[in-house]
Formats: C-alpha cells, sequence, structure tokens
C-alpha cells in the first residue's frame, strides 16, 4: 500500500513535470504571438493529460515519462530547478582583550545579575516582521521537536528538544552554575548594552553573513561586550537574519564554533532547522560552571 | 483568468521534489508563488511574512504538521482560503480539518483540474 501511494505520488510528480514541459513550451509560442493563455485552454490541457493519466497503465506512463524525459535533457535549454532554497550562512567570531589583541579563549558573559541588556542597530530600516523575528531568535520559549535521523545524530522517530529563542533555551537549564547563568534579555537604546546588534546592507570583505566581536575584561576572565554584526541583510530573508542572530548570539554569550556540521554553533550553518540542541545547551551549562568549552565533549 | 493580479499563494510540504513541480506548475498557470516551506512551523511563519490568497498545505509532515499550521494560520486569519493536502482518506482526519476551519480538502494524488478549479474559486474572492 506504502509503495502503491510512493508510486502514485511519484507518477504525479512525473506527469506535473510534462505539463509544466508542455505550458512552458506553449507560453513560448504564446510569448511569440503576444497571445496570452486563457484560464480555459490550460484546464483543458490538463484535463486531457489527466484522462490519459487515467487511461495508461502505470508502466506504460513511466516508459512515456523516460522517453519524454530523454528528449527534454536531449534539448532542454531550461533547468527545472527552481528551488528556493536558502545558500549556506557563513559566520566568524572573534575574542579581542581591551587593547584589541586577539585572543584564542572563550568564556562566559560576565554578568551582575541573570538580566542581559541588547541593543539593536537597524541600519537598513528592517520590516516589523523582520525585527520581530530578531527578537525571537533571543526571546522565544518555543520548543521544536526533531527527529534526531534528520540532523544524523539518532535512529529515526528518536526526537530531540530544540529551542527557538535563546530565553527559552537558558531557561530549560535548573541546575546551578558558578558563575551567573543569563536568564533574562531585556532591549534597550543604550550605547552600553551587553550585547549589540547591528544590521547592514554592505558586504563583508571576507564573505561573511555574521560575525560577533566580543571583549573580554582586564583580567580575561570573562566577556564585557559583544558586538554582532548581520551583512547584506536587506538582500537576506527575516529566516535568515534569524538564525544568524541565533548563531552569533550564541558566540556573544561565550559559544566557539562546533564541529558538528547539522549544528546550529557550525561555522557555516546549513542545516534546515538550526535551534538550539540540548547539546550546545550542555556546552553553554558548562562554561558558565568553570569549564572552557575545549574541556567539554557533547554527551547527548 | 480576467484578473487584474495573479492569485499570490504560499506552498507547504515536506516533500522538496513535490514543492518544487508543484510551484513551478502553478506559476506557469499564472499563480505567484510567494514562498515555500517544509513544515508547518516554517508555513506560519511564511504566512505572516507574506499574506497570501491562498495557502495550500500538506497534512502530514514532520515536527510540526499541517493540523498545526491550519490552525495558527486560521487563529492569525479567520478568512484566508486554506487548502489542505492529504493522501489520508479517513473521516477522522477529515472531520479534524474541517473543524480546525480547512476551506477545502484535495486528497493525493490530486486531480489537477480539481486543483485549478480550486484556485479560481478561492481567488475570485
Amino acid at each position: 500500500m506504502k509503495t502503491e501511494y510512493t508510486q502514485d505520488l511519484e507518477l504525479q510528480r512525473i506527469l506535473l513535470r510534462e505539463i509544466n514541459k508542455k505550458l512552458k513550451s506553449q507560453k513560448a509560442l504564446q510569448n511569440k504571438d503576444s497571445a496570452t493563455p486563457s484560464f480555459g485552454e490550460l484546464q483543458s490541457m490538463c484535463e486531457q493529460i489527466t484522462k490519459s493519466q487515467k487511461r495508461a497503465s502505470y508502466k506504460t506512463i513511466l516508459a512515456v515519462a523516460a522517453i519524454l524525459s530523454v528528449g527534454f535533457l536531449a534539448t532542454s535549454f531550461m533547468s527545472l530547478d527552481n528551488s528556493n532554497e536558502s545558500s549556506p550562512l557563513s559566520t566568524y567570531y572573534v575574542v579581542e582583550n581591551v587593547r584589541g589583541d586577539k585572543l584564542g579563549i572563550n568564556t562566559h558573559l560576565a554578568l551582575s545579575d541573570d538580566s542581559v541588556s541588547v541593543r539593536i542597530l537597524d541600519r537598513v530600516g528592517l520590516d516589523a516582521p523582520t525585527i520581530n523575528a530578531i527578537k525571537m531568535a533571543i526571546l522565544s520559549e518555543e520548543t521544536v521537536e526533531i527527529d534526531g535521523s534528520i540532523t544524523h545524530k539518532t535512529r529515526p522517530d528518536d526526537y530531540s528538544t530544540y529551542y527557538v529563542g535563546w530565553k527559552g533555551a537558558l531557561g530549560s537549564i535548573t541546575e546551578p552554575t558558578k558563575n551567573i547563568l543569563p536568564k533574562s534579555f531585556v532591549f534597550s537604546d543604550s550605547s552600553n548594552a551587553q550585547i549589540t546588534i547591528e544590521i547592514v546592507g554592505h558586504t563583508n570583505p571576507d564573505g561573511y553573513d555574521g560575525i560577533t566581536r566580543s571583549i573580554l575584561s582586564a583580567d580575561n576572565n570573562s566577556i564585557t561586550k559583544s558586538h554582532i554584526t548581520v551583512y547584506n541583510a536587506d538582500k537576506k530573508s527575516s529566516n535568515e537574519i534569524e538564525t544568524i542572530i541565533r548563531h552569533e548570539f550564541g558566540h556573544a554569550l561565550g559559544l566557539k564554533h562546533s564541529t558538528d556540521p547539522d549544528d546550529l554553533m557550525a561555522p557555516t550553518i546549513t542545516s534546515a532547522y538550526p535551534f538550539i540542541s540540548e547539546c550546545v545547551l550542555e556546552g553553554l551549562f558548562h562554561l558558565y560552571d568553570g569549564m572552557s568549552q575545549e574541556e567539554y565533549e557533547c554527551k547527548s | 483568468m480576467n484578473r487584474p493580479t495573479f492569485p499570490q499563494v504560499i506552498v507547504v510540504d515536506d516533500d522538496e521534489a513535490t514543492v518544487e513541480v508543484f510551484s513551478e506548475y502553478l506559476e506557469l498557470n499564472n499563480v505567484k508563488v510567494l514562498a515555500t516551506a517544509h513544515n508547518g512551523f516554517d508555513a506560519v511563519k511564511i504566512f505572516q511574512q507574506n499574506r497570501p490568497e491562498i495557502v495550500f498545505i500538506d497534512v502530514m509532515m514532520p515536527i510540526y504538521d499541517g493540523f498545526y499550521a491550519l490552525e495558527k494560520i486560521r487563529e492569525i486569519d479567520p478568512d484566508v482560503p486554506i487548502v489542505m493536502v492529504t493522501a489520508d482518506l479517513s473521516k477522522a482526519t477529515e472531520e479534524r480539518l474541517v473543524s480546525l476551519g480547512a476551506s477545502k480538502i484535495i486528497y493525493k494524488p490530486f486531480d489537477i483540474p480539481e486543483l485549478l478549479d480550486c484556485i479560481e474559486t478561492y481567488a475570485k474572492r
């Protein structure tokens, strides 16, 4: 039954591709004649193809489709691949001391209480939904259950919890840590905000989509401030900007890049589900509990 | 279609190949596909961002399914036509979809003229 259903859907895809090809040819001809196809003509054409679909056997249609496909490949000048998958997002981060020397260490954010001030500097005039998406990457408490096989971590049907926003993610950590773990985020216009998010329209010369620059305290033991920059923002979707913010915010909290290519904190974000994993949280917990992230290997 | 503008839709299905070929088909029929998504969670997002005239949602998707997307989108907009696409012929699924506010249910493999009729019907509103 399952196999038949899959075959039916595959058959429909093949037929739709064929219909699309015919429609393209028809449109090309009509463009030459400057004529506009009527809805009735298109519907009639689809009906004819659907009727032939019903009459023909599955094997016959496959054979016809295969022949048409070969012919199509031989003569086609247009690619059918019009998928709109977003490109991988390239990121970078740097940790500096107060003199501006770059240091290869990672540490926690310095806090007097569990509240962190965040400032958004919008240089491109983002629309309200995109600004909201940025805030959601930080403030959302929503979780997503993802089949581990999708992220190549577990068997199918073994689901893991992922967090959409850092507030929800950090709120799930209930064990006490040696250093204060951030739990709430307050948006502010103050230049003294601990984390500044700057949204710009220009391109990063090294091709990065997002960069975080963190400044360490005088004793190099904690991060005092971080500046996140998102580049080419006016050419990015709100989903992409939200993903970059989610990633860069992890750096602002002290995380370094992950070696797991499917992880949110991978240097190049390719995951279809770039949310905050339990693994990321384990690393963050150990970082705030005094263990360097280099010493920590994810168990989940 | 004697319309001053093309109908604008979003398409949601976890099968990327289906989304690709279905979207192309719609575009070739002068239907503007504003955005696509592969799960219910992203469906709600792209709906909020694009505010289409018609929404096409596959029911069975991993993580956040079509029921989730239908419920959330219906909360946002009680009037937008939402066409649910499913291979599940059960009465229970149909009743649940109707109770959540589905405007129409199309069964996979769908009848292609029926699909165009559906767009014509809702885009006229």
